[in-house]
């Protein structure tokens, strides 16, 4: 089939296609497209006017601003209100403090307190003995103590700033009552072993400047220093002296040559 | 295929979103529109969906429509890359061409006219739709829908020469495949059966 057959044969192609109802579909289509467009167009845009956008803008940062502080004072609140890490947790029985009462002023007259509180007070509050335990350093241990609220002291003081006007009463201080563990015999036998071996050294852990020892490195350290300068300077010295004298050789050798 | 002049009034009421001025401009062109696009998906069905979605991506974007090039360019172009979409979102699902018994239209009087006809428009778009796809565009623009090589450049976006290689090529191809099934299509039974059909009716 020669070249022109084919494309003879290819034009006769070129017939209408099917009516398959495509125009009338394309229309409805165009018609639906335009609308969308159109709606497209149309579509109102919702933009906040500069009043309303600044008002919304510092309402958010406000927001954002006091939520953080907000935060932070949480924060170091609750940092400051834990108790010390190991610290058991002591609670006070209620009758043993006294009724809370609004602090009084400098205006505001001063109402003492009533006298069966301390009484009371020392009735129930616990005395528990304090047993010290020897130090590693081979101190000595300082002697028992008993964390009782001091009664007669808080009562004198508030008796005296009773009598003086003063204007901050004193508020009973709530002591944390230190409560010993019991050490079982063999833990106590075993401490007791480790303190007396530290005993045997007791240089190594006293403080520096208690010994006196800094002060004697110091000084050695300064003779070594002067020592080192010194030998440095003489070598330098002997090593210029050698040096000349290689200098001097050379020259006479050089002249003897000549 | 020259274009016409179209009327710059048209061409701005369709630039303002007016549909039935668009459907004026492109309805010289739809025919060889559907053609094009039935010469690359294989099916009517297929070429009338893409063909309408070319369309109305044409209409869609008719403002970048810069008049540079004749319309039917514009719109071949736009159709080309609408076969590309949609042959990559139908990997793996090609239909093959579908007997053109029913599609293409009876024009000759008498029904041994029509039957030859038929059959060699059968042979002959089946015989394309063989043809590899990047000369067959080349193949059915300027053949069939006669094309100048400079369109069919411009369309493709390959330069003028390439155009007639491609071509070239394309009618070697569409030779090879005619002459086995001139010889073929005859003796098959459904030929048989169409004649017998056709003898009927």
């Amino acid at each position: 089939m020669s070249t022109l057959d084919l494309q003879q044969r290819l034009s006769a192609l070129r017939t209408s296609p099917p009516d398959t109802g495509f125009e009338r579909r394309l229309h409805n289509a165009l018609l639906r497209e335009a609308n969308v467009m159109v709606a497209a167009q149309h579509r109102p845009v919702r933009v906040l006017s500069a009043p309303r956008r600044w008002f919304w803008g510092f309402a958010i940062a406000a927001l954002a601003i006091s939520g953080s502080a907000t935060a932070m004072w949480a924060v170091h609140t609750l940092r400051h209100e834990a108790p010390p890490p190991g610290a058991p947790l002591q609670q006070i029985p209620s009758q043993a403090l006294p009724a809370s009462k609004p602090k009084p002023t400098m205006h505001s007259p001063v109402v003492p307190p009533p006298p069966d509180v301390p009484a009371q007070a020392e009735q129930l509050a616990p005395v528990v003995p304090v047993v010290p335990l020897p130090s590693k350093t081979g101190q000595t241990p300082r002697p028992a103590q008993t964390f009782v609220e001091d009664k007669s002291q808080s009562s004198s003081l508030t008796n005296e700033s009773l009598d003086s006007d003063s204007v901050e009463p004193p508020v009973p201080e709530l002591r944390r009552l230190d409560i010993p563990r019991e050490l079982p015999a063999r833990n106590l036998a075993q401490h007791e072993r480790t303190v007396a071996a530290t005993r045997t050294r007791p240089e190594l852990h006293l403080p520096e400047h208690a010994s006196g020892k800094s002060v004697e490195r110091k000084e050695t350290a300064t003779k070594r220093r002067e020592q080192r300068r010194e030998r440095s300077r003489r070598n330098s010295a002997e090593k210029a002296e050698r040096g000349l004298e290689r200098a001097r050789e050379a020259q006479q050798q050089h002249v003897r040559q000549r | 295929m020259s274009e016409l002049p179209k009327p710059n009034d048209l061409i701005q009421q369709a630039r303002n979103g007016d549909p039935s001025a668009f459907e004026e401009l492109v309805r010289p062109h739809l025919d060889s529109l559907r053609r094009f696009v039935f010469s690359l998906s294989g099916t009517w069905h297929d070429a009338d969906d893409i063909a309408q979605e070319a369309l109305i991506k044409a209409f869609r974007s008719f403002g970048t429509y810069d008049q540079r090039a004749a319309l039917s360019t514009w719109l071949y172009t736009i159709a080309r890359s609408s076969c590309i979409d949609w042959r990559r979102s139908r990997i793996g699902k090609v239909r093959p061409h579908e007997p053109l018994d029913e599609a293409l239209p009876a024009t000759a009087p008498h029904a041994d006219e029509i039957l030859e006809t038929k059959r060699d428009a059968e042979r002959l778009w089946q015989a394309i739709g063989q043809v590899d796809e990047k000369f067959r565009v080349a193949l059915v623009l300027f053949d069939i829908e006669g094309a100048s090589y400079e369109e069919i450049a411009r369309i493709e976006d390959v330069p003028v020469g390439t155009v007639r290689s491609r071509l070239s090529r394309a009618r070697a191809q569409l030779q090879e495949q005619l002459n086995p099934l001139k010889s073929g299509v005859v003796a098959t039974t459904g030929g048989a059966s169409q004649l017998a059909k056709v003898a009927r009716g």
